[in-house]
């Protein structure tokens, strides 16, 4: 359900669409929207706006809000070109002088116009609405589960509804709504809001023939025509539910204009039914949220904004890497898992090959003694083939010290004289040097005892 | 300070700590996976090595490359004595004359523990040694037996024990219910 408020009254007009969704669909010329299933339009007093929306809470799927018109502006601002950012700035100033420091606003570019010389110009239609205003209405809505989507001005609705009707032209128009105890008129020209007055609207027994309101309207009127002199309002169009013919003939009378009363039954078929809706919720109904350049968002709103859009984006981030390391971890684990898995498979085939073993242990025995062992007759044959004729052996061992097979040989070389026996005990230790069986092999001891040389040499197995 | 920048400190502050605690876990995790894929190497080695042991055993007991053993009593001092005797006679068969000392049975340490072995260290002195063919055909013979050398000397006295060829060895006994 779309739900529009208008707050420029002494009540809130409310329109209540059940189809958030209008159509809207070209007839000829005229523009027709089409209100799909129900439409109510109501009158509120502020103080029963929560209990309205209390009530309606589970239906409203949208609502949209027209502020009041006393604490707005609209005005054209004559611009030199210049880039979006300096014209922001630019148009801070010139707002601020013009209306102080209280208004939060918005600009529309309605284009180039020729300025001095060769000089070109833009045109910037300016709206702008109280700080205190904005934050007022949206406190309206603290309790809502809907907050509003559009918060805009009355007349950028009125002007959205003209529009739609077809009946904004590059000719001034002036919109009435004459309501009681006040009436507000609106001078429209193409897509300027140009004058914006509210007009108090006198008792009946006091203004019995509603001169004073025609005369208010006729002193606005004369009023644009001295600030914009080339333009004079030709067109009038009444609206409110205080409108009376006496008040319509005056105005006729006296205006010379042509008058147009707001019957948007004639133009919106579906309306027929409904007693009275008002123009500015018809205006808001009628909206596109993406086309219009004058939506306001309350300061604290935006501020809101912003925390959750930061608080969005930081939980992302935060969650985004708690993935990340959540993936990881779970990853890491799983490999460790598998590998436990694995592992423990690993130790159950070697716990039976290790239980397997056991019943071979005499094979065992046997394996280890041949591993470990020396080839004992190629050891002993290669001793008896590094001795040369001459040289024996007075002692020989071999002995097993911590996996190495160490051992010493003493003997005794006898040649014909001293050198021959010397150069025997060398070529004992070189036959040991040159076998493949041997290794670390040193001649540590040499004597000579007359004409024989006794020797000691120690080696290692080469295993 | 500004709402904005306290979320954002805050989560940055949360990121840090995730950061922090994530990375450390990870970190521990890899060394994990390292060590236990260290470990499944050394296993997987293990295991192939008693494959391999396994099937060569096997093959041993399929070929009847079997070991002779010493007759053994209940009592460790009839053990003794017979490890003597036999030895002495074994010897004897081979033309040697020798002297014979068998010490106290005990836990072999010389094999890994998958098999229960004990050893009985045997010190042997031959007096009447005169031949090298003696020496290799005493070493062929005791092939037949779970022996080990552990020393071979020839007119050296490093084993106490008489004569003019000395051998200290080991003889491997697999305890019964083993």
């Amino acid at each position: 359900m779309l739900l529009c408020m208008d707050f420029s009254g002494e009540k809130v007009n409310i329109l209540c669409a059940e189809n958030k969704k209008i159509n809207l669909r070209p007839i000829s010329t005229t523009v027709v929207a089409s209100f799909e299933r129900r439409v109510e339009s109501l009158e509120l007093n502020v103080s029963d706006l929560g209990a309205y929306l209390r009530s309606k809470s589970g239906e409203i799927e949208e609502i949209r809000v027209s502020g009041y018109l006393e604490n707005t502006f609209h005005k054209i601002l004559i611009m030199p070109n210049m880039k979006s950012k300096v014209l922001k700035h630019a148009l801070e100033t010139e707002v601020i002088k013009a209306f102080g420091n209280d208004y939060q606003f918005k600009h529309q570019d309605l284009g180039e116009v020729p300025g001095p010389g060769n000089k070109v110009n833009r045109k910037i239609m300016t709206a702008g609405i109280k700080r205190n205003s904005l934050e007022e209405l949206s406190q309206m809505f603290a309790g809502s589960r809907i907050k509003p989507s559009i918060v805009t001005t009355y007349p950028v609705a009125l002007q959205t509804l003209l529009e739609k009707m077809g009946l904004l032209s590059e000719e001034p128009l002036a919109f009435v709504e004459i309501a009681h105890p006040r009436s507000r008129i609106v001078i429209f020209q193409g897509k300027e809001i140009r004058v914006t007055r509210e007009l108090p609207l006198a008792e009946k027994e006091k203004d019995t023939d509603s001169s004073a309101i025609a005369k208010d309207i006729y002193r606005t009127l004369l009023f644009y025509t001295e600030s914009f002199p080339n333009h004079q309002v030709a067109k009038l169009a009444i609206a409110g539910n205080s409108t009376t013919s006496e008040i319509l003939e005056t105005l006729r009378q006296k205006t010379g204009a042509e008058i147009i009363p707001f019957l948007p039954e004639t133009i919106f078929p579906g309306m027929k039914e409904i007693p009275y809706i008002h123009p500015g919720c018809l205006g808001l109904a009628l909206l596109e949220p993406g086309g219009f350049s004058f939506g306001f968002v309350p300061l604290s709103v935006q501020e809101k904004r912003k925390i959750k859009k930061t608080l969005i984006l930081s939980s992302s981030v935060t969650l985004g890497i708690l993935l990340i390391f959540a993936l990881a971890i779970s990853r890491f684990s799983l490999n460790l898992k598998n590998l436990d898995i694995y592992h423990g498979g690993i130790k159950g085939e070697i716990k039976m090959k290790e239980d397997r073993l056991k019943e071979l242990g005499l094979e065992f025995v046997s394996h280890f003694i041949e591993t470990s062992q020396p080839p004992w007759s190629e050891i002993l044959l290669e001793m008896a083939a590094v001795v040369p004729p001459g040289v024996v052996f007075k002692s020989f061992s071999l002995k097993k010290v911590k996996r190495v097979w160490k051992g010493e040989v003493i003997g005794i070389a006898e040649g014909s004289d001293e050198i021959s026996s010397l150069l025997l005990a060398e070529k004992v230790q070189n036959n040991f040097v040159q076998s493949p069986l041997f290794k670390g092999v040193k001649l540590t001891e040499k004597e000579l005892r007359g004409k024989q040389v006794e020797f000691r040499i120690i080696y290692q197995l080469n295993m | 300070m500004g709402k904005e920048k306290v979320i954002i400190i805050g989560f940055a502050f949360l990121v840090l700590l995730l950061l922090f605690f994530g990375v450390r876990k990870i970190k521990s995790l890899q060394q994990q996976v390292r060590e236990q894929k260290e470990h499944v190497a050394k296993s997987d080695q293990r295991l192939e090595h008693l494959r391999n042991l396994e099937e060569s055993l096997e093959e041993r007991r399929m070929t009847g490359k079997v070991l002779c053993r010493i007759p053994r009593a209940e009592d460790p001092i009839a053990n003794e004595v017979l490890m003597r005797k036999f030895l002495e006679s074994f010897l004897s068969r081979l033309g040697l004359e020798a002297e014979v000392r068998a010490e106290k049975e005990r836990k072999s340490k010389d094999l890994p523990d998958v098999v229960m072995v004990n050893e009985v260290p045997l010190k042997i002195g031959i007096k009447n040694y005169s031949s090298y063919d003696q020496l290799m055909n005493l070493l062929k013979e005791f092939r037949n037996f779970p022996f080990a050398i552990e020393i071979l000397t020839i007119g050296d006295t490093e084993v106490a024990v008489p004569g003019n060829l000395r051998v200290q060895l080991k003889y491997y006994v697999i305890p019964e219910g083993s």
